[in-house]
């Protein structure tokens, strides 16, 4: 699994700006460099070219993924700064000169990020400090610097020699020096003062936090100990060649920190908008992974627990610990919420991870646990539909052997008296009179009719030797008395679950009823068997085939009444290749018997 | 004259072939309306023929059958409302056959039993 960067997909607002952006940054350094090559500007272009344009691609792509974050507008200021003193010189002298004081302020840019970073935002008290010192010690430095450079040891033959403020203020080579060493010893200080907040900072942050600083630690010492060295060199009045090579170090240590930072800065971030499909991908992939160690995992956050909220209004997390009402954790946790607005849990996290991160999952995870929900919910619901449909089928099983019953003991009893007394009546009828005799034969005769029809129906309704011997024997006597020559391929005898037993006979009747009265079949066969923990039972025939389950409500019928006891039923009926009609019922079935 | 002990639950059955058998030269001399009464009944009577209901509130004919034909040697016709490929068994000594309820008379019961 990789993490996805969220990119700009979505956004294509955006997309036209960045582009324009990017082409101004470019067009911006090439520009400069440009005019420092041409213009006689001192030092190592290729490298000045490279960190400056370093820090505007960084600051852009920052911007455009996290907008909100100042971290990619410190980043682009910095660049557009790196560049302005070369485009200053096209400025009249005294702006010339300012601009030149606030570019090479910049660095006060770089304790700002470095200070902010990942979140864009100052989080202590003496970073808000070391922050606000540094822009005024940086402007206020080289504002002195402008202010007292002692031009007349300048070469201004040279078209590269640039309007200072000592033009117009306080020319003097001993307050250069003395405001020079000031400004070394306190740039000192605004570094030492950074490291102090940054470990403040670390001392502070939790396990995620330090891990989100530690590529800053790195950005922070490479540019840290140059402008160390700078200084300290300056101390030790190093020679120009000196000062050349720190200055080359000092751009490519300003070349890595700002991709440092941005890379820093998305690892960090966690790419929020990528969290949900990440999130729902890993739950996709491994649906035994609990939620809480899926998140715990994307977030790179072990400690994080899922706290859900019981009916008596108690916290627990996922293995069931309780979490106490009053616990700080639980304070600053982030409620998971489902899209009705439902708290659905709290998402108790690392206090270092990045707020937007948190957000994203614990809207995924609402998402998710609302789908759980949902899934569970219709789950039970698809169990009570099931549970009642087979209660519908053994109500209406109860209800025909009833009836049976009713048939068998009631109206079939009082035809049968009937019967006989007709017998007896005829046979005390008088023998002079035929035709009564004749009447009285003739009605026994309609009734016993009526009598086996009664039979028929009864059986038909629901045979009592279902009930009495089983489905084998149920099932012989109903190949017995069909008219086709039924082949009985297997018939165990053993038991079943009564409504299987029922909705398996019927099965076999109705494919007998059906094979004697469409297919025109030569050979019909029946089969009925336990294979692998179920009951298999076919009816088959070599006729026309061609059955129409649409054509009538018998196998329709048959196959809902197959799935109430959660079998299934296929119907196989090629024409002209016979039918075979084949249910299959789980015997590991609760409740059917 | 040839004894019947008539055993079924049906009251309306047992006095209507009382009076079909009693016709036709039988001599019915007892009726019993369940399994335990019947195997009483024939112990005390020891009737020739029992005719029994293939189904009874306590127990099945076929029970029934064998009790009493060890017990008393009488000679067991089943009878039913339905047909004998309903029960899905084959008749065994000491039953000497099936008769349909519908189709009785003394005449159907000789035939079975023999004269």
């Amino acid at each position: 699994m990789s993490l996805r960067s969220p990119g700009l997909a979505g956004r294509p607002t955006r997309v036209p700006l960045l582009i324009i952006g990017s082409v101004l940054c470019l067009g911006w350094a090439i520009g400069a460099e440009l005019v420092s090559t041409t213009q006689g500007f001192p030092g190592n272009h290729l490298l000045e070219f490279l960190s400056g344009l370093a820090f505007l691609g960084a600051g852009m792509y920052a911007i455009a993924v996290v907008p909100r974050n100042a971290i990619g507008w410190l980043l682009l200021s910095y660049g557009v700064l790196w560049f302005a003193n070369f485009w200053a010189i096209f400025l009249p002298p005294l702006p010339e000169a300012l601009v030149t004081v606030v570019a090479n302020s910049q660095g006060a840019l770089l304790v700002h990020v470095a200070l902010v970073f990942p979140a864009g935002r100052i989080a202590t008290r003496l970073s808000r400090g070391v922050v606000a010192f540094s822009y005024l010690w940086s402007l206020l430095a080289w504002f002195g610097l402008e202010a007292t450079t002692d031009r007349s040891t300048w070469d201004c033959a040279h078209q590269f020699c640039r309007a200072t403020l000592s033009l117009w203020l306080w020319p003097s080579a001993s307050a250069y020096s003395a405001w020079d060493m000031a400004n070394n010893v306190l740039t000192l200080l605004i570094v030492a003062g950074t490291v102090g907040a940054f470990w403040q900072r670390w001392r502070t942050s939790s396990p995620v936090g330090r891990r989100d600083l530690r590529v800053l630690w790195i950005a922070v010492a490479l540019v840290s100990l140059t402008y160390a060295a700078r200084s300290i060199a300056s101390f030790a009045r190093a020679g120009d060649a000196v000062f050349g090579v720190l200055n080359d170090l000092q751009a490519i240590a300003q070349m890595l920190a700002p991709l440092l930072i941005v890379y820093g800065l998305l690892t960090a971030r966690m790419a929020s908008s990528a969290v949900s499909t990440f999130v729902a991908d890993a739950r996709t992939a491994h649906p035994s992974q609990s939620l809480e160690s899926a998140l715990g995992r994307v977030l790179q956050d072990p400690g994080l627990r899922i706290a859900r909220q019981a009916r008596d209004g108690s916290w627990r997390d996922e293995a069931g610990v309780a979490i106490p009402a009053d616990s700080p954790a639980l304070a600053t946790a982030q409620p998971v919420v489902g899209s009705d607005g439902t708290v659905h849990a709290a998402l108790i996290h690392d206090p270092g991870l990045d707020a937007s991160a948190v957000r994203a999952a614990a809207a995924t995870a609402g998402l998710i646990l609302e789908n759980e929900s949902l899934r569970d919910e219709l789950a039970a619901q698809l169990a009570e539909v099931q549970a009642s449909r087979a209660r519908l089928v053994t109500a209406g099983d109860a209800e025909r052997k009833r009836v049976e019953r009713d048939l068998h003991d009631g109206a079939q009893q009082r035809l049968l008296s009937l019967a006989m007394a007709l017998r007896t009546a005829r046979r005390q009828s008088d023998a002079d009179d035929p035709e009564l005799s004749h009447t009285l034969e003739l009605a026994n005769a309609e009734l016993l009719l009526a009598i086996d029809e009664l039979r028929t129906l009864a059986r038909g309704i629901h045979p009592a030797i279902l009930t009495d011997a089983g489905l084998a024997a149920a099932v012989r006597a109903l190949v017995d008395r069909s008219p086709l020559e039924v082949e009985m391929r297997a018939l165990p005898a053993d038991r079943m679950p009564a409504a299987v037993e029922a909705a398996a006979y019927f099965v076999i009747a109705e494919s007998l009823a059906n094979i004697m009265k469409h297919a025109n079949a030569e050979h019909v066969w029946v089969r009925i068997d336990t294979v692998g923990g179920e009951l298999v039972v076919e009816a088959g025939d070599d006729g026309d085939g061609g059955a129409d389950e649409a054509g009538g409500s018998g196998l329709r019928g048959l196959r809902d009444r197959v799935a109430a006891t959660g079998g299934t039923l296929t119907v196989d009926s090629p024409h002209g290749s016979g039918t075979t009609v084949r249910a299959s019922f789980p015997l590991v079935t609760a409740d059917l018997s | 004259m040839r004894t019947v002990l008539i055993v079924d639950d049906h009251d309306s059955f047992r006095a209507w072939a009382r009076r079909v058998l009693s016709d036709e030269g039988f001599d019915v001399i007892g009726e019993a309306p369940n399994g335990a009464s019947a195997i009483s009944l024939a112990r005390d009577l020891r009737p020739d023929i029992v005719l029994l209901d293939m189904v009874l509130p306590d127990m099945t004919g076929v029970d029934v059958a064998a009790e009493v034909g060890t017990s008393t040697g009488a000679t067991i016709v089943l009878t039913s409302s339905r047909d004998l490929a309903d029960f899905g068994i084959e008749l065994r000594s000491p039953v000497a056959g099936f008769l349909p309820k519908a189709e009785l008379s003394g005449l159907a019961l000789e035939r079975l039993v023999g004269r």
